[in-house]
């Protein structure tokens, strides 16, 4: 009981989080537990920087460019 | 390369493909779909997607692969889809799983008529169009009592064209090797902890964009019980140390960072699942965060539903969507899945970027044997949106495995 009290004390003070108004992040991230490595995002990125390794997508934060495609396009929400 | 003469040696292939039907060990899964989308700007595209994977077991313990993915069709009107109409991966490889877990593949995508690329880090003021992305990769994993070691290697070779305005066009290539190596070990009463790095080398004139991550994790996986409920819990805190030129020169998070996750799931009775996940990612520059949320019950024979939330604030492209999931099987193999989702970005500086998005799809599935049809139909509708339009398609297609 007092992990479950522990956890809803983390989750309640990470959605009080939100309401920061925090800075944009520079980097897209990919989930690898949701990605298919359906490969879409690397055919409509415009800054060439989704490669698949061990069918997983992953991006590279140096060449990407934020276009957003990936995002738009990615069937399961895996990029965040 | 050595694997790119393997991949497209055809006698090879083709041995390989007569093998199959005589061994009991082989596997075959075809998932191939057409499409016929409508947008605001086009009467009609079409398009076809086909994934076709097959392997062939030597041994308990050695199996050679073969997948091909093919994504192609007239072009889009709208974007993203535009991109690129036509793409083509195919992967070869060879897996050795017993104690331990190796593989090798070989990979070649090739982009016919891909769209120009305006991309800085290959040449400034010019234009790039990608003909070939070529990929060997390596895998290895090593699995102790207590401890667990994994490698993962792959060298990414593209072909490209570069334009420089009039002067026609120059045939270029870019290497690329992209590392990862994990040490893991496990402690007591479910808890791991980690040290890792991920390298990626561009090996370009101009080595700038170099990455490199290096990481210190300490997580937890574990199941607790509440009289008759369980409660999965996992968990991971992540110490990391982002090294690049690029990503200093744009503004973005290199240095000092952590990366928080929890996914706890809860299991009622009834087959009902409550789910959730939050993600941190916090350095100096950056407070990505992102949270899911799912309720979902499902029944013995596959019909369920799924009713989520998910929001990603902080993120350069920040946006939250609620969406609704289901299947119905109405009757022995015949089931039907209507699917909603309102989908909304804001934030970003550029007020094209701030949309809404509805889309509803419903789907007809009929199975038969170890094949399934599904035939679809799936509208998507944007508002204050200009880069993406009003889209409806229409898709059958057919799974086998």
């Amino acid at each position: 009981m007092k992990k479950v009290l522990l956890l809803g004390v983390f989750l309640v003070g990470t959605l009080v989080c939100t309401g920061c108004n925090p800075t944009e992040s520079a980097v897209l991230s990919v989930d690898r537990s949701q990605c298919m490595g359906c490969a879409k995002c690397v055919a409509v990125c415009k800054g060439d920087a989704i490669r698949i390794i061990s069918n997983k997508a992953v991006i590279d934060p140096t060449k990407c460019i934020n276009c957003g495609n990936c995002v738009e396009i990615c069937p399961v929400n895996a990029i965040y | 390369m050595p694997f790119i003469e393997v991949v497209m040696n055809r006698r090879i292939l083709f041995a390989l493909i007569l093998l199959l039907p005589f061994s009991g060990s082989a596997r075959l899964q075809l998932n191939t779909k057409g499409f016929l989308t409508i947008t605001d700007e086009s009467l009609g595209c079409g398009k076809a997607e086909s994934y076709i994977f097959a392997e062939h077991a030597f041994s308990p313990s050695i199996s050679l692969y073969f997948s091909d993915r093919l994504d192609g069709g007239s072009r889009w009107a709208a974007l993203p889809e535009n991109s690129i109409p036509f793409d083509n991966n195919a992967v070869l490889g060879l897996r050795y799983d017993k104690k331990h877990n190796f593989s090798i593949a070989a990979t070649n995508d090739v982009f016919a008529h891909a769209d120009e690329l305006m991309l800085n880090f290959y040449s400034s003021d010019s234009t790039v169009i990608r003909k070939l992305l070529s990929s060997g990769n390596m895998f290895l994993k090593l699995n102790g009592k207590r401890t667990a070691f994994s490698a993962d290697l792959t060298y990414f070779r593209l072909n490209y064209d570069l334009l420089y305005g009039d002067n026609g066009i120059t045939k270029a290539i870019d290497d690329d090797l992209w590392s990862e190596i994990l040490i893991a070990a496990t402690l007591a009463k479910e808890l791991k902890i980690g040290i890792g790095t991920f390298l990626k080398n561009d090996f370009n004139e101009y080595g700038g964009y170099d990455f490199g991550d290096h990481h210190v994790d300490f997580g937890g996986d574990h199941m607790i019980r509440l009289g008759s409920r369980k409660l999965y819990l996992d968990w991971l805190l992540s110490g990391h140390w982002r090294i690049s030129e690029a990503l200093y020169l744009s503004g973005g998070a290199e240095g000092p960072a952590a990366v928080i996750q929890v996914r706890p799931m809860f299991r009622l009775r009834n087959r009902i699942f409550i789910k959730a996940a939050v993600d941190y990612d916090l350095s100096k520059k950056m407070q990505k965060q992102r949270y899911r949320f799912d309720i979902r019950k499902s029944w013995r024979n596959r019909s369920s539903i799924n009713i989520g939330y998910w929001s990603v604030p902080g993120s350069a492209i920040p946006r939250q969507a609620v969406n609704l999931r289901t299947l119905f099987f109405i009757a022995d193999g015949i089931g039907i899945s209507p699917n909603a989702e309102v989908f909304w970005r804001y934030g970003a500086d550029n007020a094209q970027y701030r949309y809404y998005r509805t889309t509803a799809s419903l789907e007809a599935i009929f199975q038969f044997r170890v094949s399934e049809i599904i035939a679809g139909l799936s509208v998507s509708q944007y508002k204050d949106c200009l880069p993406f339009n009003n889209r409806m398609s229409v898709y059958i297609g057919i799974s086998k495995w």
